[in-house]
Formats: structure tokens, C-alpha cells, sequence
């Protein structure tokens, strides 16, 4: 039976003649559609798909697509997955997913058998992308990944060939908007050699399941950061190191577009590139130094960036002193800090820092330090 | 009386005959009644049928608030929100009702909000009987079915 059949079917005779008096407040709200809708919208996705149990009015209401559209998503994440391999070498496998609610159970990819494991390359809105080889290094037997977490799925991403000679990818990258559609696209960027000097864009629509390969070229920068990137509005960014220029990737124009950048960023080891509250956030660190930063954020036009707030980190200090080593040279030099995530809220003091210090994660408000050990 | 009424003032009355004077501006952020402001026919006194003086006082509280700190820090309007909307079961409900029935969005997505943060780590059961006790008989006759199903394929 289709959900609007559902929806509009009359209540039947016996229900409203004997028992309209006896209607609790509740229960009136309850029995509104569009008022029940409401409140289901603000459920998280736990209770709100447990609910389907209620009764069949309750299912195919949270069943609806245009009630499902609607739904108001979680402000702050639950858990973080760190950029390490599901099965490496090193004793620190637990590492790979953070918890911040108690409830949640620790992650793992195991369900993904690939001998030698998995990385994360990107998230993208629920979904991850994820390559059995390092970072952008790509050789003929990677292997592509599309991993959905929470369902515990993956599906094999066939390599991007059709008989020419660009064997290597540059970069694969995940483009994934559930509000606009439930199918997601890869883009590939296909080059002659690794540093060659073009590449050509590929398109995978999980709908079709197959490459669309496009033929125009483009210069191929070794300045941009091609690991390093944030799909965001339809479009994947990528930052770019020692230049004021770096590139975009509109997925509904097929194209690619300049895209600024704050400065000339010296190390893409100690940039911080992601998107909060559907800005495009950048903060660049100095090497072992300075609990001082700034963070950038980008104009919704693309025009420039400006300054979001300046961090001081001197309470984090003080309140976890394993942050900082003596340092024999340099007084400033010597904290040990990673900035894992950044939230940046509407109103001044929302905004909070997510850090990875020896041992611990830890959030940075301006005014509360919340602490969550590992 | 309507005479000596101030020129940006409104009449409501609520279902049980009470009457509230209201300045305009409060009272058009129910949408409903802004309509009847605009297409002008409201006369001074605009019956409020379905809200009764209890309820109907509240949301006039609301309003007013959310009018005057238009200006104010959106934290404090938050507060005040969620200390608004923690009420009896029995008021919610029927705030809402009204909220929706006036179309005052601001107090409806408070009130819906509050709704989900209660019902949100409710079991099923639990959700049942608070919502649909009156139809809990045929759920559990002509469902039963389902709910084996259910029950069988979530837990």
C-alpha cells in the first residue's frame, strides 16, 4: 500500500463515534499528521527509526520521503574516525574511532576483508571513501572502497579505465548530499604518471554504476593538496600549499574553478582544512609551535577569507600540562597538540575546538573545557 | 470600550468568553490572525474559538517575549524558551494544538522540540500507551501480526 494511502485513509467509524471525548491533549496532537511529523523531525535517527514500531501510521510516516527531508540532523557528531589503516602494523587499532557519547561501541572496518586493510580518504555526509593504499598513492591493484559505517556496508569501486593510457589516479573523491540525492558520485582524477603534467576528470554515479570520462585537460598543480579535501554545496575543494590559488570541482557543472586562498601556506602537513556549519574552515599551524592560531573561514561568495576567531590555547595548557615539553631552544616551541575537528557556531563562544593530545581528546570551548580520555 | 481602545491594539477573545487586549504586533505573529489583520476582517475584537483563556494567556506570554527581545542575545531567548515550554503534559499538548491552530511557528518548533527531547529515549511500548491508548485495542487485534513481525525483526 503507497504511504499516501496511509496517510489519508479515514479513521474508521467505530473509533471516532465512541471514543472522540475521551481524547487526551496528547493524543490529539499525536493523531495530527503534520503536528506529528514535527516532532518526529526532531528525533535523532535511533529513536525515530525504532518508532516505526509504534503503528502503521507512525511507519509510514517516518517512512516518507518528504517527512525523511525534513528531518533535522544532530548539531554536534557523536564519534570521530580517525585517518588510520582498519588493519596496520602498529598496536594502536583501537585509535581509529573516538567516542564522545559512553553508549557507543568502538568501530572497525574489519567487515571490509581486504588483506591489506583499509584507509579513510574522505567522509562525506555519512559515508566514507576508503583506498587500501596511502593517502593519493595509487598503483594498478588499489583498491576503492565505498563504506557505509553505521550499516556496515562497503561496495568495490571498479578502477577508472577505459583503454587509454591514464592509469594513474591523482585523486578519488567522494561527492555525497543526501538532501539532494541518495545516490552518491566519485570523482576521479586520472593522470598520464604520477606528477604528470595534466589530468582528466572522471565521474562514478552509483546510480548507473559505471565512468563517465570527460576529455578536456587541466593543468596539474603539485601545490594542491589533493588528499586534503571538502565536498561541500556540490563541490569538492581542495586547499593548495605555497600559492594563493587553489581548485574546486563543481559536480552538477562538470568543471573546475579557481579557489582562494588565505595565504601562501607553507606545509600541508599542519593544515587544518574541513567545513563547519557549511562554511569552508582553514587553519594553518607552525611546526611544533605557538598554542596561537587563527582560523580562517571562506566567504559564501568565494571571494576571500577572514579571520573567525583567534585561538589561544594557554587554558588547555594549564589544565593538561602533558601538552607541553620543555623546550631548550625556543620557550614557545614544544607543545604537542593535533586540532582533530573545529565547530563553529552562529553565536560567539559556540564555537569549540576538538584536540588530540598525548593520550587524550579533548573539546576547547572558550569558556568550558569538557574532557573525553580515549 | 473598542473606542477608547488604542489604535495599534487587538481584542482576543478565547473560547470561554475571556478577553485579551493584546498590542498588534504581538498578535499578528500568529499568522492566522495576521491574515484576518490584513485582508481586514478582524473587526477590534478577534475570537480565538478552540483556545481557552489558560492557554490563550500563555501564548500571548510567548509572543510578547519573542517581541520584545527581538533585540536581545539569542541565548537569553533560548533560555526563556526552554523554560516556557516545561510544562504539565497536559498545557504542552495544548499549547501546541493552539500553536498550531493560530500558526505561531516560533513557539510550535519550541514546543515540537520539547516533545522530541521527552518522547526521544521512550520504548515503543512506552510510546504506545502515552499516545494511542484508545486505539491500543485494535493495535494489539488486528496488528498483532505485525507487531510479531516487528518485534521479531528490530530487538
Amino acid at each position: 500500500m503507497s504511504s499516501s494511502a496511509l496517510l489519508h485513509r479515514p479513521q474508521r467509524r467505530r473509533i471516532s463515534t465512541t471514543t472522540t471525548l475521551t481524547l487526551t491533549s496528547a493524543e490529539r496532537v499525536i493523531n495530527n499528521d503534520d503536528l506529528l511529523k514535527q516532532i518526529l523531525i526532531r528525533l535523532p535517527a535511533k529513536p525515530l527509526f525504532s518508532f516505526k514500531r509504534v503503528s502503521k501510521r507512525w511507519l509510514s510516516l517516518i517512512s516518507d520521503r518528504y517527512v525523511l527531508r525534513d528531518w533535522i540532523p544532530p548539531i554536534s557528531p557523536s564519534s570521530f574516525f580517525l585517518r588510520r589503516y582498519s588493519t596496520p602494523s602498529s598496536r594502536s587499532v583501537n585509535f581509529n574511532h573516538v567516542s564522545l557519547l559512553p553508549s557507543n561501541s568502538i568501530r572497525s572496518f574489519d567487515f571490509v576483508n581486504d588483506p591489506n586493510g583499509v584507509k579513510i580518504s574522505q567522509s562525506c555526509n555519512g559515508l566514507f571513501l576508503c583506498s587500501s593504499s596511502c593517502f593519493t598513492l595509487d598503483y594498478s591493484d588499489t583498491r576503492y572502497y565505498l563504506l557505509n559505517p553505521t550499516a556496515k556496508y562497503f561496495s568495490t569501486i571498479p578502477r577508472p579505465t577505459n583503454g587509454d593510457d591514464r592509469n594513474f589516479v591523482v585523486s578519488m573523491n567522494l561527492a555525497f548530499d543526501p538532501s539532494v540525492s541518495f545516490h552518491y558520485k566519485l570523482v576521479a582524477l586520472r593522470s598520464k604518471r604520477w606528477c604528470g603534467p595534466d589530468f582528466q576528470t572522471a565521474i562514478y554515479s552509483s546510480q548507473t554504476r559505471t565512468w563517465t570520462f570527460s576529455e578536456v585537460s587541466y593543468a596539474y598543480s603539485t601545490r594542491v593538496v589533493f588528499e586534503n579535501r571538502v565536498f561541500l554545496n556540490g563541490k569538492i575543494h581542495w586547499p593548495s600549499c605555497q600559492s594563493v590559488r587553489s581548485i574546486y570541482y563543481d559536480v552538477n557543472q562538470a568543471r573546475l574553478f579557481p579557489l582562494p586562498m588565505p595565504h601562501c601556506l607553507l606545509t600541508k602537513d599542519l593544515l587544518y582544512f574541513a567545513e563547519s556549519g557549511g562554511r569552508l574552515q582553514l587553519i594553518e599551524f607552525i611546526k611544533n609551535c605557538s598554542r596561537h592560531f587563527y582560523v580562517f573561514e571562506l566567504e559564501t561568495d568565494y571571494s576571500k577569507w577572514f579571520v573567525k576567531c583567534r585561538v589561544d590555547l594557554k587554558l588547555a595548557v594549564s589544565a593538561f600540562p602533558e601538552m607541553y615539553h620543555e623546550h631548550a631552544d625556543h620557550p614557545c616551541m614544544g607543545y604537542t597538540f593535533k586540532v582533530l575537528c573545529f565547530f563553529g557556531g552562529d553565536v560567539e563562544g559556540d564555537s569549540c575546538l576538538v584536540l588530540y593530545i598525548p593520550g587524550k581528546v579533548i573539546s576547547y570551548n572558550l569558556r568550558v573545557l569538557g574532557r573525553f580520555a580515549i | 470600550m473598542s473606542s477608547s481602545l488604542e489604535k495599534n491594539m487587538l481584542i482576543l477573545r478565547s473560547s470561554d468568553g475571556e478577553e485579551f487586549i493584546v498590542p498588534e504586533v504581538v498578535a499578528v505573529m500568529s499568522k492566522a490572525i495576521k491574515n484576518m489583520v490584513e485582508d481586514e476582517c478582524a473587526s477590534n475584537t478577534i475570537p480565538v474559538p478552540n483556545v481557552d483563556a489558560n492557554i490563550l494567556a500563555m501564548v500571548i506570554e510567548f509572543c510578547k517575549k519573542h517581541d520584545e527581545s527581538e533585540a536581545e542575545a539569542a541565548s537569553d531567548l533560548k533560555t526563556f524558551d526552554s523554560e516556557f515550554v516545561n510544562r504539565g503534559q497536559e498545557a504542552l499538548y495544548d499549547l501546541i494544538t493552539a500553536a498550531n491552530f493560530r500558526d505561531v511557528k516560533e513557539l510550535l518548533d519550541a514546543l515540537c522540540q520539547n516533545v522530541a527531547e521527552m518522547i526521544k529515549g521512550k520504548s515503543v511500548h512506552h510510546i504506545r500507551i502515552q499516545f494511542l491508548g484508545y486505539q491500543l485495542f485494535e493495535i494489539l487485534t488486528s496488528n498483532f501480526i505485525w507487531n510479531i513481525w516487528c518485534d521479531r525483526d528490530f530487538d
